[in-house]
């Protein structure tokens, strides 16, 4: 007996591996063993050794930087973008009805479908990337913004134009921090946005990056080298979402210490 | 002057220019054609997804040894994004059809299975007792209280999957596809036609706020008392 976490925690990691080795890693170990060509499934140990091959090689670090910097700056040009306009389309009113057939309608122009008209604007110029990037995070990051700003407590705007604050005041002593929360969580969303509309950018047309990796590797029939990067790219993503839910944890936790108060 | 209208008009096609690009593949029936072909594409990974995702949700959310033995693999393989799927669609099913329903089906799996899960996990612990005083079996439980209670969870995941569905299709069709509205603006674009890179984009846009209200009306039809 004793600790019950502990022994959940085991339990529940022998289940978890049951399951991938019952629903992944079998069913490949079998059709491997039925003769499916390396080219549709590659053995398991192939897998292993591509890591440490791709790894070793001056292949894999330059891509996963390129793709890297590029979704930094694309993501960084969308929150710059993106939180000052939420915040003010959130706070006044007629800029937002001004604005909204505007969101309403490009919301619906999915980011991919900017990519052939990137090209031709910007060829494969860096510029054509960031600006999917930016396009893809951009009006998530706005939306999130203006719904931050729209959920703050009227009781706390009042409360705070009672005890004397100007306009000016509130929006920076009650507002931002108020909206903090919803905003980080847009972040988060923006960013998952912004990855995939840059490994989709790169498939279609870039001479580097880890979308180009795969790409190239498909095209000379490396089934291994492209899983491998599709798993570089699922371990980038999820890191940055984790990063972000572990800020979004901190920024809800002051929140409700400071709703006690 | 006359150098950089030319210029603009080559990078920036004007109004008509691009209605005009849309007219001529409306007339020749080329437009509808990719269109039908996209939507048709959609609609077969989506339903594929419902198909699986709904049931192994609704599992998920009544058997906590379900939940434990298929979280791991859900978990393991949803951070890997759609889009990076479509190099390995090629090497398994080659370029057309098959390769766009599947990366649609990735595409829409982990939402509709993700959205089902958190629907089946909130249904009311109350409501469960309560049926089970009265002498209900599982069978029933299932279908009386965890289905109903799961279903606007459901029916957000398959909203949700339904405009992934279509952005999926249009990136994948880019690539691998010699049909489809997403080929039709890549081609566009490779054979230097703005007009009709701008147009495309407009259809693209129209086609998903369409599927995005056709599904709200018919949810409201249906099943109107299962709004979240």
């Amino acid at each position: 007996m004793g600790s019950g976490p502990r022994r959940r925690f085991l339990h529940a990691s022998i289940l978890g591996l049951i399951g991938v080795a019952a629903v992944l890693l079998f069913p490949w170990q079998v059709a491997v063993w039925l003769g499916v060509r390396p080219v549709v499934l590659p053995p398991l140990p192939l897998i292993g050794r591509t890591v440490v091959d791709l790894f070793a090689s001056e292949v894999l670090l330059p891509a996963v930087l390129v793709s890297l910097a590029r979704v930094n700056v694309g993501f960084a040009l969308a929150v710059l973008t993106g939180v000052p306009l939420g915040l003010v389309l959130g706070r006044w009113r007629r800029a937002y009805q001004a604005c909204e057939p505007l969101l309403e309608s490009f919301r619906f122009v999915i980011p991919f479908a900017w990519i052939p008209l990137a090209i031709l604007w910007f060829g494969t110029h860096e510029a054509g990337k960031l600006f999917i990037i930016w396009y893809a995070g951009f009006f998530l990051v706005v939306l999130h913004t203006i719904a931050g700003v729209r959920g703050v407590d009227p009781d706390l705007v009042k409360a705070a134009r009672t005890l004397g604050a100007g306009e000016g005041t509130i929006f920076i002593k009650v507002v931002l921090p108020a909206a903090l929360p919803a905003t980080v969580t847009g972040l988060r969303i923006a960013f998952a946005a912004c990855w995939i509309a840059l490994i989709a950018a790169e498939l279609v047309a870039a001479r580097s990056g880890l979308g180009y990796l795969i790409m190239d590797a498909r095209e000379f029939l490396q089934t291994n080298v492209v899983i491998v990067g599709m798993a570089v790219i699922a371990v980038i993503g999820a890191t940055y979402n984790w990063v972000f839910q572990r800020v979004e944890a901190r920024v809800f936790r002051y929140r409700s210490a400071e709703g006690r108060l | 002057m006359s150098v950089s209208s030319t210029v603009a008009s080559s990078v920036i096609p004007s109004p008509p220019s691009v209605l005009g690009a849309l007219a001529g593949q409306l007339a020749t029936g080329v437009l509808v054609e990719h269109v039908v072909a996209s939507l048709g594409r959609s609609v077969l990974g989506y339903l594929a997804a419902a198909a699986v995702g709904v049931p192994v949700g609704l599992l998920m959310g009544v058997s906590p040894t379900a939940r434990g033995v298929l979280a791991a693999p859900v978990e393991l393989l949803r951070p890997v994004s759609s889009i990076a799927w479509i190099p390995l669609a090629i090497l398994w099913f080659g370029i057309g059809v098959s390769s766009v329903a599947f990366v649609t089906f990735i595409v829409c799996v982990f939402l509709v299975l993700l959205n089902t899960l958190a629907g089946a996990l909130s249904v009311d612990g109350d409501l469960l007792k309560a049926a089970r005083t009265l002498g209900a079996g599982r069978r029933v439980l299932f279908q009386k209280v965890v289905v109903p209670s799961a279903l606007p969870g459901i029916l957000l995941g398959l909203r949700v999957a339904l405009a992934g569905a279509w952005g999926g299709v249009v990136v994948t069709e880019m690539i691998a596809s010699q049909n489809g509205i997403g080929y039709m603006i890549h081609h566009a674009q490779i054979t230097f036609q703005p007009g009709l890179v701008i147009g495309g984009m407009l259809v693209i846009g129209l086609v998903g706020y369409g599927l995005n209200r056709a599904f709200l009306v018919l949810e409201q039809r249906l099943l109107p008392y299962a709004r979240a």
